[in-house]
């Protein structure tokens, strides 16, 4: 008879687990600032006066957001050798998830953009800001305080998308998961601690993430 | 290139596959969808409570988690065994269900209480209401929001190529692992392009015909 839940597994390997909780945070944050990267840039192309840029921001955005995250790790990671350009599979990962998803980035910020109002670049540029420091200084707080939420449901699905790094065998919590169940064949104990894992970070990035934006932006929170 | 066009039939096969999948999930996703989704909108709070937590713990697990569970863990614990495709379409259909209670539950929401009380006041019960006068409304909302959660369920089913299941990205990586070429992901990728891309436009159409301005 087999013993469907087994605590001790888990005290055993409770520092593999720990390491694969902080391999997949660490990639979680790095893949979230690469993705920050690539959504200003896309978004720049996208608002771009330029056609071809334009074109480009659009070609960018609509082909990362209709295709999966899969094939990004496989092509970034086993295509690329084919032009002798090799990453470690941490960096395919990052640069996997943060590409891909600086497309839905770009689409959060082209959209808190929009949320704020017409009056306020016009009054900004009444008194004499440029376009750039109108940006900097007016437009963009404003444009954090709408965008705050959407941002914290796309860490939130970075943070979900780690998993799927344990395809390219970066040592992240599904991966250790993984290698737990072959050598002890527990998978239903392995498997359900790693999906408490994920809905313990998960709620805690999300309860974090409600606590910043009261603590920061009080009661101008769900203003635009 | 040249060294792909013998697989070209293998790929489209694979996208099918991957079609079927995701559209046999939707179906099963929209069931789970419109049950959960009238919990969800209960007046009963421990129903709304049962309803929450099925959304919450659903979209806090990635699918690989969870298709991982359902392939591996089930069989310790159930007589079930299912097969990669079996695994796959169940798991994919937990998971669009989550997102199909969602929007669901905006649908419904979206139709004012006064449109309740008017029924109420006209003497009709919750489920003639529900049906006739409720719903037509509530889809306005959710068809619209249940085609970018079938493109989602698309770009889902690539992950259930991890438990051994053969659909467009598995053929590619195979092809791939033939040819050692990158052409078979690239046209995968422009396969996965062409299928969402088209079904997003489709949705956005669906979306201007349904708002209460274009008629």
């Amino acid at each position: 008879m087999q013993v469907w839940f087994d605590p001790g597994l888990f005290w055993n390997n409770w520092a593999v687990i720990v390491s694969g909780a902080e391999v997949a945070l660490a990639l979680g944050a790095a893949s979230v600032v690469v993705s920050l990267a690539f959504g200003l840039a896309g978004w720049f192309l996208k608002a771009s006066d330029i056609r071809a840029f334009r074109w480009l921001g659009n070609t960018y955005v609509e082909s990362m957001r209709n295709t999966p995250t899969l094939l990004y790790l496989y092509l970034i990671y086993f295509g690329l050798t084919e032009f002798n350009v090799r990453f470690s599979p941490f960096v395919s990962a990052v640069l996997a998830l943060g590409v891909q998803g600086g497309a839905y980035m770009a689409e959060i910020i082209r959209g808190a953009f929009h949320a704020v109002s017409e009056d306020q670049r016009q009054a900004a540029r009444a008194l004499g800001l440029r376009p750039w420091t109108s940006l900097i200084y007016v437009e963009l707080p404003q444009m954090l305080r709408v965008a705050f939420p959407a941002l914290g449901n796309q860490i939130v699905s970075l943070v979900l998308g780690t998993s799927l790094a344990s395809v390219i065998a970066v040592p992240e919590l599904t991966y250790q998961a993984q290698i737990i169940g072959e050598n002890t064949y527990r998978y239903f104990s392995v498997f359900a601690v790693l999906a408490i894992f994920y809905l313990l970070i998960v709620q805690v990035l999300n309860a974090l993430w409600r606590a910043i934006e009261r603590v920061w932006f009080g009661r101008w929170g769900a203003t635009v | 290139m040249a060294d792909l066009a013998p697989y070209f039939g293998i790929l489209l096969k694979g996208a099918l596959i991957t079609l079927r999948l995701a559209a046999l999930s939707l179906l099963f996703a929209s069931v789970i969808g419109v049950v959960i989704g009238m919990v969800a909108t209960s007046r009963l709070r421990s129903a709304r409570l049962v309803a929450t937590l099925y959304v919450e713990a659903i979209r806090s697990v990635p699918l690989l988690v969870q298709l991982f569970f359902v392939y591996y863990a089930l069989p310790l614990f159930t007589r079930l065994s299912p097969s990669p495709y079996q695994a796959a379409t169940l798991s994919l259909s937990v998971y669009g269900g989550a997102y199909m209670v969602e929007a669901v539950r905006s649908g419904i929401l979206s139709v004012g209480t006064d449109q309740w009380m008017a029924a109420r006041s006209l003497g009709i019960r919750y489920r003639a209401t529900m049906l006739y006068i409720v719903a037509p409304q509530a889809l306005r909302v959710t068809i619209p929001a249940a085609v970018g959660i079938f493109i989602d369920m698309l770009k889902g089913a690539s992950v259930t190529s991890i438990i051994g299941f053969v659909e467009l990205m598995q053929t590619a990586v195979n092809i791939r692992n033939t040819i050692y070429a990158l052409s078979p992901l690239m046209a995968a990728a422009v396969l996965y392009f062409v299928m969402c891309f088209s079904l997003a436009k489709m949705g956005a159409g669906i979306e201007r015909l349904l708002r209460y301005e274009s008629r």
